[in-house]
């Protein structure tokens, strides 16, 4: 009678190991009983035990295997030493950075950086000062309200006593040049701060 | 808690050192895994190089105190994408690479038979082929197997019963010649 499949894959099961307790007892009693199970079991023991064979031959030798696991080794401490390589190669670019930030940061607060030494300095120096230098001026009119002219003060007394000085009678003389809006000697005086120097 | 969630290692040079005596410990049969699933249709040493080198850049992942599994798995896997790239389709001739025939247990068995039966190995399917040799050589349980695989355990046990039929069908024409030559002889 053949062996059904079912039946083989019961004996395949066994072999493997996984057939739970009770079905192993109950195959052990037919196989006692069944002379073609048992010589199905036999068949597929000695086919399992080719394969085995072939599993096992398919081991490396020693020799063999020290090459792979040096050749591994070599892999990987190639990577750990590119890894630390990098960590160390990123530690000096930062710290090359930071010297030349630092250098630079240097030259500036002495004035020999490239902002200090352009034209724009003196510009610079003169709006962070506003009283230092041209502070004010007095807007200088002809009778018509045309300006004419414009005078710069470094303080507001000098930029006052000028307009002071336009309005007395001899100044009055001058034909061209006439204050406007005397009785107020602050009016034609204008801070010079947001003038575009 | 899982084990993986478990283990600390206390050092990236310790675990690189742990790992590499795993290496050194498992070598041998990863290899032959390695080998047994991609056959000759890749190298078995790169398959085995690329899966350990995988392994290595996330080896601060793993509980390395018990790692044959992990490497199994690992190289099982990476057997088995290498095999699945197209370009690894084509069956390359068997060229006795790899297993020597020159082994003692070999040299109990018949070349001939040997080199039908890994023929016939060759020619499975490649989920046939790696349970059927997580089963046979690794004696892993079917629920091991399929975690390996990635699988159910009904679908391993499949995987094998069909593997196995599979090979006696591909042998039995050798089996029967075998059987006329001794009746020849007589």
């Amino acid at each position: 009678m053949p062996i059904s499949d079912t039946d083989l894959e019961m004996l395949e099961t066994y072999l493997d190991g996984q057939l739970p307790l009770p079905l192993a007892e109950d195959l052990w009693r037919r196989l006692s009983q069944e002379p073609e199970l048992s010589a199905e079991m036999d068949e597929l023991r000695a086919q399992r035990a080719v394969r085995q064979a072939i599993w096992q031959s398919m081991e490396p030798d020693d020799v063999a295997a020290d090459a792979m696991v040096r050749r591994v080794s070599s892999s990987i401490r190639s990577r750990r030493f590119m890894q630390q390589a990098q960590r160390w190669l990123t530690v000096a670019v930062a710290a090359a950075a930071c010297v030349v930030v630092g250098f630079q940061l240097g030259w500036i607060e002495h004035g020999n950086g490239i902002i200090g030494a352009s034209p724009a300095h003196g510009v610079q120096q003169v709006a962070q000062t506003p009283q230092a230098a041209h502070a004010y001026q007095v807007a200088i009119k002809d009778q018509n309200g045309n300006l004419i002219g414009t005078q710069r003060f470094d303080t507001q007394q000098d930029a006052v006593n000028f307009v002071n000085f336009l309005n007395t009678p001899q100044t009055a003389q001058s034909p061209t040049v006439t204050p406007m809006g005397r009785p107020n000697p602050g009016e034609n005086i204008v801070p010079a701060a947001d003038e575009q120097f | 808690m899982s084990q993986e969630e478990q283990w600390q290692p206390t050092s990236q040079e310790q675990t690189a050192e742990l790992f590499e005596r795993a290496v050194a410990v498992h070598s041998k049969r990863l290899l032959a895994i390695a080998r047994s699933i991609v056959g000759n249709r890749a190298s078995p040493e790169d398959v085995l190089q690329q899966a350990l080198m995988n392994l290595y850049r996330h080896r601060h992942r793993y509980d390395w105190r018990e790692p044959g599994g992990l490497l199994r798995r690992t190289v099982v896997n990476e057997a088995l994408r290498i095999i699945r790239q197209p370009r690894m389709a084509v069956l390359i001739e068997e060229s006795g690479s790899g297993a020597t025939d020159d082994t003692p247990v070999a040299g109990m068995i018949e070349k001939e038979t040997v080199a039908q039966v890994r023929r016939a190995i060759d020619r499975l399917p490649e989920h046939f082929r790696a349970a059927l040799v997580l089963c046979e050589y690794e004696n892993l349980s079917y629920a091991q197997i399929a975690e390996n695989l990635g699988a159910t355990v009904p679908q391993v046990k499949t995987w094998i019963h069909r593997a196995r039929r599979q090979l006696a069908e591909l042998l039995r024409p050798y089996h029967e010649q075998l059987r006329k030559k001794p009746q020849a002889e007589d």
